[in-house]
């Protein structure tokens, strides 16, 4: 081919410069059109139309095993606060039974005698249905949380997500006696997958429930959760614990895959990773700082959604 | 004194607490929402049976029941738990009986009526 000269047609060398372009920007379903000629421009133009199809297909695969990890991620948070959704369930179960057997055994004594009492059994299926009522609440809220889906990202009330993730771990906080803090600016809106970034802030509460645990035992601990306005266009998510702290070297690794400081079998060293991915994809971004025996605090910042009449007058 | 069963019921929940004692108005009950409390009341008077849950807030079921077996050691002790492996070896054998909840009004007053004997 030495001392060829190839002479292609500007416009539509340009087309293909256009679309390369495009591709790098991150269109990988763009092809670039072939031209009935099939010269050396088309060879290329092909070239690179095979290169961008496997690229888009190694992404979808990419997004396939990341989605996966993520919902293997959101089941392992859910394992984690298990024996307290339990408990959580148990108690109005055994409130449910119990008022049931006083019915039973209410209508029979009261058959016998002639006059069951309305009242006491109007006051035994008020207990029933509020406890039904609490078992269904939590029922949907596991449901919703371990549902497999697609990311779907809304403009959403970020101190619902916070106050939500609390539904599935609050058995658990009271056990050990920790106390929650809350001090959530109000109106703070955000485009976000609402029950993935639960599973963060589920992630960082159970982290907070061991280190407080570690700590102070039977004696409890406090979790603070803040969120606030960080500038026009970014809000921030304080969780701060006073657990047992870290050193910095265990900090420096705590976002890396499979890192734990758990026992083995308690942990799968993902939690935190899969967080830091979960922030990231939202266009924010996840941090820590810790002090051995004082505590630790996760700062996660998070583009502010606002509405175009909002955006208008910002 | 009556020869009425005394029963000590100790849960972190009210209602469930609440529940006992409808369930077993036949007998003397008193009831505590925590290990602290219920050690307070044992302290005080005697019960026949002490009804406990093991995972309370502070200090759980199974240190109410090392201290109340060395304050009454005749004491009958009921368990009402959520998990099965809640109860070591070492404090089944000082438990007569336990339960998992949820549980029937039937079962509770069967375990309850055979520890107090």
């Amino acid at each position: 081919m030495s001392g060829d000269h190839l002479i292609f047609d500007r416009a539509r060398f340009q087309a293909l410069l256009d679309s390369l372009e495009c591709m790098a920007a991150g269109d990988l379903e763009r092809q670039i059109p072939l031209s009935p000629e099939r010269d050396h421009l088309d060879a290329l133009s092909h070239g690179v139309n095979v290169l961008s199809s496997e690229l888009l297909y190694r992404l979808r695969e990419l997004q396939t095993a990341q989605s996966s990890m993520i919902q293997a991620g959101k089941l392992a948070a859910l394992g984690e606060v298990s024996s307290g959704l339990a408990h959580e369930l148990n108690n109005p179960l055994t409130i449910i039974a119990g008022y049931l057997g006083l019915i039973r055994g209410s209508i029979h004594s009261g058959t016998a005698a002639g006059i069951p009492d309305i009242d006491e059994l109007e006051s035994h299926l008020q207990k029933i249905e509020r406890n039904v009522e609490r078992m269904r609440v939590i029922i949907r809220h596991i449901m919703e949380f371990a549902r497999e889906s697609q990311p779907e990202k809304k403009p959403t009330v970020l101190n619902d997500v916070i106050k939500k993730s609390f539904i599935l771990i609050n058995e658990q906080l009271r056990l050990r006696k920790i106390q929650i803090d809350l001090e959530l600016c109000p109106g703070l809106v955000a485009l976000i997958d609402e029950s993935r970034l639960e599973q963060v802030f589920i992630n960082l509460l159970s982290n907070a429930r061991d280190a407080i645990h570690e700590a102070h035992g039977q004696a409890g601990g406090r979790i603070r959760v803040l969120s606030k306005v960080l500038s026009s266009s970014e809000i921030e998510i304080e969780i701060n614990d006073n657990g047992i702290g870290m050193t910095e070297e265990t900090r420096s690794k705590i976002f890396n895959p499979f890192f734990t400081t758990k026992e083995a079998g308690k942990g799968t060293g993902l939690g935190l990773s899969i967080s830091h991915g979960i922030v990231q994809d939202h266009g924010g971004g996840i941090d820590c700082v810790s002090e051995q025996g004082k505590g630790t605090t996760f700062r996660i910042r998070l583009p502010r959604y606002l509405s175009a009449t909002e955006s208008a007058s910002a | 004194m009556s020869g009425k069963p005394r029963l000590l019921f100790v849960d972190d929940e009210p209602e469930i607490l609440e529940l006992l004692v409808l369930m077993f108005r036949d007998c003397e009950s008193q009831t505590a929402l925590n290990t602290e409390s219920a050690l307070e009341i044992l302290r005080k008077e005697q019960f026949d049976v002490l009804v406990t849950d093991i995972k309370m807030p502070g200090a759980g079921g199974l240190s109410l029941i090392e201290s109340a077996r060395k304050m009454a050691p005749n004491l009958a002790i009921v368990v009402i738990t959520g998990h099965h492996q809640e109860i070591p070896e070492d404090t089944s054998a000082k438990v007569h009986q336990w339960l998992l909840k949820p549980f029937s009004r039937e079962t509770i007053r069967a375990a309850v009526m055979s520890a107090f004997g």
